[in-house]
């Protein structure tokens, strides 16, 4: 699995698991992302069950895994958190955020580690990393694309983890881990979004919430991350984008048979 | 392990539909026992032969009722056991796929744990069907006997006929259930064997 470390400055570093080489291709990609700092490491979206192999791989050679404290679930899709039960095992101190919609959901993957479920409440909360730095921010991206659904947001290194939003379903063996050429990237994001995001109007306050942001470096759950101009170029197109295309289909097909 | 479940849970839906019926056999040998003390000539056998079914209906009873409780146990640890298999699988995984450092110990301890208590789980599996086994016995040799006393009662209910017809109204009536039995018994000791099978495969 390749890793790369995204940021590192003032005993805080980002790092982008991706690209198991040997996933099966009936699995969709996904991306993992580990924070470390001075008093609390951070796994966001740990991965589905099938990918816990490599995952676990890649980052033990980064960091011993029961130093993780706390593992956060962006929402509640297998792909991103499947593997939470065997993650639990290993890290018999950490707890798990997630949005306080999916906690009786997620707890079917594995009821014995219920009581590590910390809900976060619709408006997002922050995590503590110590060291003087300032706290990470769970920002609502509720409806897009899961109705109880939260970015991360770090101040310090200007990073916002997008999970579903800015996903590109990339062609089989792609190598790709930062977006070179985003003209040629959006044909990748595009059937993504139109489908898997159900509201224009939540899409919209998202975009405009996190314009507020400081953003240097955009990283999605799927596919590749996004940085510098192209944080602004990715906003100003998702903000342009209908989605919800399986409505238009419904709409198509209900004309068809009048 | 998941094959195991499926058959477990096919044998209790059959103990249940079994335990219904047991009921009522129960209900028509009281009814024929109580029918046989005003037949005057031979009326006695009748009723020795009314009673014995319905003893034979509260044992049948017992060994199903044992039986669908060792299927529950068993259904419900392979459900546990399949997922401890995989969990398993999927640390034995990260092992090969180059875990490292201080997680390698971690990954590894862990794996040892669900092990363990996938091969308990196995263990108490294999018990249950032992036990369930034990009680198939006592179902085959029901199937065999509950028919024959049944027959018996047919035969003498129709010596009587002219007596009572009520009498060999419930004679028919039990006659006609114990076939209904035999094939739920029959269902039962397959199911049973199928899931004996199945874990001798997994062993």
């Amino acid at each position: 699995m390749r890793k790369k470390t995204l940021h590192q400055a003032a005993g805080l570093t980002w790092t982008m698991f991706a690209r198991d080489p040997q996933r099966s291709s009936q699995v969709i990609d996904t991306n993992e992302y580990l924070i470390i700092a001075p008093d609390n490491v951070v796994m966001m979206d740990p991965g589905g069950t099938e990918i816990f192999p490599p995952v676990v791989a890649a980052v033990s050679e980064v960091i011993a895994v029961d130093r993780v404290k706390t593992f956060v679930c962006s929402h509640q899709d297998p792909d991103i958190m499947s593997s939470l039960p065997l993650w639990m095992g290993l890290c018999p101190g950490a707890r798990v955020l997630m949005p306080w919609l999916w906690t009786g959901f997620v707890a079917h993957f594995g009821h014995e580690y219920a009581a590590r479920f910390v809900p976060v409440p619709d408006e997002g909360t922050t995590i503590p990393l110590g060291g003087g730095l300032k706290d990470l921010v769970l920002v609502p991206a509720h409806y897009c694309h899961s109705s109880g659904n939260f970015s991360l947001y770090d101040p310090n290194a200007r990073i916002l983890f997008t999970g579903d939003i800015g996903a590109a379903l990339l062609p089989e063996g792609s190598e790709e881990l930062v977006v070179a050429d985003f003209a040629s990237h959006v044909k990748y994001m595009e059937g993504f979004h139109r489908r898997w995001m159900p509201s224009n109007e939540a899409k919209n306050q998202w975009v405009a919430r996190v314009r507020k942001l400081d953003v240097k470096t955009l990283c999605p759950q799927h596919g590749a991350v996004m940085e510098g101009p192209d944080v602004a170029r990715f906003l100003d197109w998702l903000e342009g984008l209908q989605v919800g295309g399986a409505l238009e289909a419904g709409r198509a097909a209900g004309a068809s048979r009048r | 392990m998941i094959e195991v479940y499926g058959t477990s849970m096919g044998l209790t839906l059959e103990a249940r539909r079994f335990l219904k019926q047991m009921e009522q056999l129960k209900r028509l040998a009281l009814n024929a026992e109580i029918l046989a003390v005003r037949v005057t000539d031979g009326g006695e056998v009748f009723q020795t032969l009314a009673r014995e079914i319905g003893r034979m209906a509260s044992h049948a009873s017992q060994v199903i009722r044992a039986l669908h409780g060792h299927s529950v146990e068993v259904a419900a640890k392979a459900v546990r056991s399949a997922a401890l298999a995989r969990a398993c699988e999927k640390y034995q995984l990260a092992v090969a796929r180059g875990t490292t450092g201080a997680t390698l110990s971690l990954v590894e301890a862990r794996r040892d744990a669900v092990g363990s208590a996938l091969i308990a789980d196995i263990r108490v599996i294999a018990e249950a069907l032992q036990k369930a086994d034990t009680r198939l016995l006592d179902l085959a040799r029901l199937n065999v006997e509950l028919p024959m006393v049944a027959t018996l009662l047919n035969i003498e209910a129709n010596r009587d006929a002219s007596s009572d017809p009520a009498l060999t109204s419930a004679a028919k009536s039990l006659v006609a259930l114990k076939t209904e039995l035999a094939t739920l018994l029959e269902r039962i000791q397959a199911k049973s064997h199928q899931t004996l099978c199945l874990l001798a495969g997994i062993a």
